[in-house]
Formats: structure tokens, C-alpha cells, sequence
């Protein structure tokens, strides 16, 4: 058959060449659009089909609506999950943007040891959640980290035991999570700063604007699109944040620190409730196109109207 | 308005040496223009001035007074930045007023001042754009206006029509003569552009490597250039320079050059004028005759016969490049390719000959050595 092709093809070589050159481009993207489509938007659809089943641990397909969602929010540890993100997100996002940003601002006052401290406030983001778990749960229990240190030091009463507290286990997440990701955020800050011009800062000082003046008033809000850039990459680091969770508390104590991302596992893949799972994934898709959609809206409005 | 001195000023960055001993004197209400090429530290002593710079050695002085170690802001000047340098964040209004905002003016004062500002520069229909809505022409006007408004001691411009296309450069650079011939506020503006430097200052300052080459106003410097950098650097086309010696002819002083005329090459004797008679010393040694182009013209009697300093001779002509007003010939001079502005009218095809004639008064003569005006 090829050969068939290819002799026939000598008279009317040229059409074709033609018609290859002008698709060329779509005929190296449709593999890849294609795989997407089925992997990643097919997936969501059948996803969000088993959401409304009953499916327990094989999937039916008999659609019974809402009731998987009625479930879903009536378990407590659903409701804790939710707000554990909703503490966890808050806390994380904007501890993360302020400290990086802090960090970009004093490296770019020309520091001499710049590149290794750049180095230095990066690597975290090099290392798997995993690791940044366990390292982080060494160093917060009680028994072994920081509280036996300074207790050993000799004060005796120090007590820091946030990681097996309920109440503040939460916390402990956002402290490595924060630990993780500052770096990463410093990294983009000090990029965007670079390209100010430094004739802005020269004539901000002329007018006689101080230093923390020409950063709040003139610099800060010209880098928008990296507050907003860094804000949605740690948004949904933190709403699919799962592997931080499993190693440093396990969820613990109890449920106390469990996540959307732990809750949907546990049900889809431990406790043969794939509908629950579903819905619970469903929701979790719900937060992020909540946060996503009135950003692009705006972002594609603006483009019209500036 | 103030007086500026700048009193033996250097500037190192480590073992580098970029400015070395720089000493200015401007008088209240003068236009300084710093002219160099690229490099040559100009920007830098701007920097000096504004205080964005820290001094090596020496002093700057603002109406008498030492400001090394005072602010920027304490200076009582204002720049206006090659890049604009506006706050892209701010409206074209809150640029203007930003400096009084910061100086803690009352809303409506400033208010007043900067629709008055942007009034003067014909931008006050723009005060609620943000400098990304302006063309370039108008980010120049707004950077103008956040200097004027502030109602400087000193205004400090570093390039500030670079960035601008030809047209505009040139409409933008008449407004800032008419800006200084209104406020009469002293003015130090940097440029590597001698005709903005010749148009613009009331004094030029040319730098080179750090150094002040000379401090004269436009008509001296290019009449009376103190070297043969400063003759080069300012003038388009160029000053022509050409080898030369000095001779004595008939008991007058004059300098001979070779060149060729009717296929023959010879000397031709180029007499001095009288006033000249301090080149005495120099007879029988070689010299560098600077001419400027619009001095050496097509031969007219006339004319010769009024003005003693025109010296007549033949020359080939090599090429024609008309421009409309002038038509500028080549003819090689003592070896050199030396341009001639030629009425069109009287110009000669290439490869004859033709009838010049120079003025020997306007003529500059240079040390072949050490490149200084004799």
C-alpha cells in the first residue's frame, strides 16, 4: 500500500506536499490533543458521572442524582477537610507570597553572597513533599525535634508539641508547606524586580519617596501579575496537597489534618466507595474552577478593554 | 535657580578611574550641556549632581553650598530620565504630582500646580491615562512635567530625546530651549548628540575618558576647538584634517599642502593671516590644518577680494555627494579625503579640476603630537 501511495503520488506530489506543509503544525498537536482530551477531560466527565451513582467498589452506571453529594456532606470528616483546606489554604498562600516576597525584596538590595543564598532559598522546592514530611516530622515530635533540643538545653518546662495537638497539628502542615514553597514564590518576586527599571527607583528617590515608600506605592504594584501567578500556583498546590499530609501527620491526630485529596483516596481506593470518592473529587474541581474562572474572566475582559 | 560648581570631582569604582578632576563653573540660569561619546562618564557626574551617586574626591557645590552628603531629595533638584522612568502603576496626574505628594503639599495646591504643569506641555487632556496608554513623545512630556512641577533650584536632564524618533527629537528638543528661555532655570542636560549640545547650551562642557577636554560656549567650541578630539566631535560633517607645513613664502607665513590638480601633484602654498604670525615658531615643522567643511568652497573673486583671509588653489575632485542646499565635494588634501560645501551650481564632474578657495582666518591649527590647537 505504500509503495501504491507513493507512485501515486508522483504526478500530484505537489497538492500534497502543500496540504502537509499547511498542517504540519496541527499534525504534531493532534496526538498530544487527543491524549488530553481522553485522559485528562474524559476522565473528569466519567468522574463526574460516578459522582451521581451509587458505585461502591466496581462503578455502576444507574444515575441516582445528588445522592452521593448528600452523603458527602453529611460525613464530619468531609466537613473537617474542607475547612482544614479553607485554614491550611488561607494560612499557606499568604504566609508563602509575603515571606517570598520579603525574601526577593532584602536579595535584591545587592547582597554580596546573592547566588548562593538564592541557591540556598530554593532547594526546598527541588525535594519531594514526601521527604519535606519527614524531615519536618523529625524535627517537630516532641520526643525527638525541637522541644527534646531545648528542653535538653535545660529548659526543662519548653513545650512544643503542635504536631501530635489536634487543635494545631493543622498548623504544622502550613510550616513545612510554607518551608517548601517561599523559595519558589522569592524566585519569581526577584525575577519581576530585576525588570524594573532602575530609573523608576532613581526618580522615586528625587521625588523624595523613602524605600519602603517606593516599594509599597510604585514597585508592589506593578508586579501584580506575579501576585496573582503565585497565588494560583499555590492554590492548587494546596487543594491537591496530599503526599505533605500522608508523611508528616497521616492525617492525625485522628482526622484532624486531613485533607479534600486525603478524604477522596481514602474513600475511592480503601474503602470501596468510588461514588463517594467521585463526588468528594467533584467538589475539589468545584474549589478550583470557583477560584479560576472569575480570574480568567477578568483577565480576558481586561485584555478587551486595555 | 542656583549657581552649580563642581570643584575637582572624581569618581572610582575600585581600581577604575572614570571621572578624573572635573572642575565646572555655572552661573544661575545657565544651560550646561555635557557632551561625550558613550562611556566617557558624562551620566555619571550627572548622577553626582542628582546625589544617586556617591562622590570619590572633591565637591559639588549648589548656590554655594557643599551638597556631598546631603539627599537627593534635600537638593532641591529635579531630573528628567532617559527611560521617563514614570511609575506605570500611577496615573499621567499622579506622576506629575507624586514628588509634591511626597513632600507633603496640600491636595489642592498640588492640584493647582499640576494642571498647571501639564497646562505649559499641552498634556492636561491626559491626566487620568497610565504612561502604557502614551506614545512616546507624550511620556517625555509627562516626565517634563513631574520635573517642572516641582519648581527645581536645578533641572537635570540625562538623554532625555534618545528615545525618540528624528522628528520628534527635534520638536521636543526647541520645547526645552523655550522651557529654559522661560523659567531661566539652571539646566545641566547630557547628550552624545553635538547638535543638541550646539542648539541647546548656553556653555558645553565635552568629556572624553573622564576628563573635561574643553568648557566654552557652542560658537567657541566650534570655531576655536581646544584639540583635535574636540574639532572631530563637534560638526556634521566633521572637521577636515589635513597635513601640512608650515613654510614661509615671499616674507609671509602660510602652510604648504600637497595635493593634485590637472593630473600633477605639487605643493600649494596657503598663506596665514596676519593675526597668525604667532606660528612663527613652528616654520619648517609639521602641523594638522583643521578646516571645517563650509570654509572650504568653490573659487568666486568676489569674494576674495573683500575677505584677505581667503586663500585660492585648484584641486581634482574626486566625488559629488549633493544634498539639496550644499553639494559636499571630496578632494584629497595632503593625502587625507577632505569634504568641500559646494554651491550645486558650481560644482565640477569627478576626476577634473577645480578652482577652491579657503579661509585661512577660520582655519585651526593643531600639534600633529599632542593633538591641541595651536
Amino acid at each position: 500500500m505504500m509503495s501504491l501511495m507513493t507512485q501515486k503520488s508522483i504526478p500530484a506530489k505537489k497538492p500534497l506536499s502543500d496540504w502537509f506543509r499547511r498542517n504540519v503544525a496541527k499534525l504534531v498537536v493532534a496526538p498530544t490533543f487527543g491524549l488530553i482530551i481522553f485522559f485528562v477531560y474524559g476522565f473528569i466527565a466519567w468522574t463526574g458521572y460516578v459522582s451521581f451513582t451509587k458505585s461502591k467498589m466496581l462503578p455502576t452506571y444507574s444515575f441516582e442524582g445528588f445522592y452521593q453529594y448528600i452523603r458527602l456532606w453529611k460525613m464530619t470528616p468531609w466537613n473537617v477537610a474542607m475547612e482544614n483546606l479553607l485554614v491550611f489554604g488561607s494560612l499557606f498562600i499568604l504566609i508563602a507570597i509575603v515571606l517570598g516576597c520579603l525574601l526577593a525584596i532584602a536579595l535584591d538590595q545587592k547582597v554580596r553572597a546573592e547566588g548562593v543564598l538564592r541557591t540556598v532559598y530554593l532547594y526546598p522546592m527541588a525535594i519531594s513533599f514526601i521527604i519535606t514530611g519527614t524531615a519536618w516530622k523529625w524535627i517537630l515530635n516532641p520526643g525527638l525535634g525541637i522541644q527534646n533540643l531545648v528542653q535538653s538545653w535545660g529548659w526543662e518546662s519548653f513545650s512544643f508539641d503542635w504536631l501530635i495537638n489536634s487543635e494545631m497539628a493543622i498548623y504544622t502542615l502550613v510550616i513545612a508547606a510554607v518551608w517548601q514553597s517561599s523559595g519558589f514564590v522569592m524566585a519569581l518576586f526577584l525575577a519581576a524586580l530585576r525588570g524594573v527599571d532602575s530609573e523608576i527607583i532613581k526618580a522615586a528617590y528625587l521625588d523624595g519617596a523613602s524605600l519602603s515608600r517606593i516599594y509599597l506605592v510604585i514597585i508592589l504594584p506593578t508586579l501584580r501579575p506575579v501576585f496573582l501567578s503565585c497565588f494560583f500556583i499555590l492554590t492548587h498546590m494546596a487543594v491537591k496537597s496530599f503526599d505533605l499530609v500522608v508523611a508528616l501527620t497521616g492525617g492525625g491526630p485522628g482526622y484532624s489534618t486531613i485533607m479534600p485529596a486525603n478524604f477522596m483516596y481514602e474513600m475511592t481506593f480503601r474503602r470501596n466507595q468510588i461514588g463517594l470518592g467521585a463526588a468528594s473529587a467533584m467538589m475539589m474541581l468545584a474549589t478550583v474552577m470557583a477560584i479560576v474562572i472569575p480570574y480568567l474572566y477578568s483577565e480576558l475582559r481586561e485584555k478587551k478593554n486595555g | 535657580m542656583a549657581s552649580l560648581s563642581i570643584q575637582n570631582v572624581k569618581k572610582s569604582y575600585g581600581a577604575i578611574e572614570v571621572l578624573k578632576g572635573i572642575d565646572l563653573d555655572l552661573e544661575d540660569g545657565e544651560f550646561l550641556v555635557l557632551l561625550g561619546p558613550s562611556g566617557c562618564g558624562k551620566s555619571t557626574l550627572l548622577n553626582m549632581i542628582a546625589g544617586l551617586d556617591t562622590i570619590t574626591d572633591g565637591e559639588i557645590l549648589i548656590d554655594q553650598n557643599v551638597v556631598n552628603d546631603v539627599h537627593p531629595k534635600d537638593r532641591d533638584i529635579a531630573m528628567v530620565f532617559q527611560s521617563y522612568a514614570l511609575y506605570p502603576n500611577m496615573s499621567v496626574a499622579r506622576n506629575i504630582g507624586f514628588g509634591l505628594e511626597m513632600r507633603k503639599v496640600t491636595k489642592e495646591d498640588r492640584e493647582k500646580r499640576v494642571d498647571e504643569a501639564a497646562r505649559m506641555l499641552q498634556i492636561d487632556h491626559l491626566s487620568d491615562r497610565k504612561p502604557a496608554q502614551l506614545s512616546g513623545g507624550q511620556r517625555q512630556r509627562v516626565a517634563m512635567g513631574r520635573a517642572l512641577v516641582r519648581d527645581p533650584e536645578i533641572f537635570l536632564f540625562d538623554e532625555p530625546l534618545s528615545n525618540l524618533d528624528a522628528k520628534l527629537r527635534v520638536e521636543m528638543r526647541t520645547e526645552i530651549k523655550k522651557l529654559h528661555q522661560r523659567l531661566g532655570t539652571t539646566m545641566v542636560y547630557v547628550t552624545h548628540d553635538q547638535i543638541e549640545a550646539m542648539t541647546l547650551a548656553s556653555r558645553i562642557a565635552i568629556l572624553r575618558e573622564g576628563e573635561v577636554q574643553q568648557f566654552a560656549s557652542p560658537q567657541e567650541v566650534y570655531e576655536k576647538p581646544a584639540n583635535m578630539y574636540v574639532a572631530g566631535f563637534v560638526g556634521s560633517p566633521p572637521m577636515n584634517f589635513v597635513p601640512a607645513a608650515v613654510v614661509s613664502e615671499d616674507g609671509k607665513l602660510g602652510v604648504s599642502i600637497e595635493r593634485t590638480a590637472n593630473g600633477n601633484r605639487s605643493s600649494v602654498f596657503l598663506a596665514l593671516p596676519d593675526d597668525r604670525q604667532d606660528v612663527g615658531d613652528w616654520i619648517g615643522r609639521d602641523v594638522i590644518l583643521g578646516i571645517r567643511p563650509e570654509t572650504l568652497t568653490h573659487r568666486s573673486d568676489a569674494e576674495i577680494s573683500l575677505n584677505k583671509g581667503l586663500q585660492a588653489f585648484d584641486c581634482q575632485v574626486e566625488v559629488l555627494e549633493p544634498t539639496g542646499a550644499d553639494t559636499l565635494t571630496y578632494i584629497e588634501l595632503g593625502g587625507r579625503e577632505v569634504i568641500a560645501r559646494v554651491n550645486p551650481y558650481n560644482t565640477t564632474a569627478p576626476g577634473e579640476t577645480m578652482a577652491f578657495m579657503v579661509d585661512m582666518g577660520k582655519a585651526s591649527l593643531f600639534d600633529p603630537k599632542t593633538e591641541l590647537r595651536i
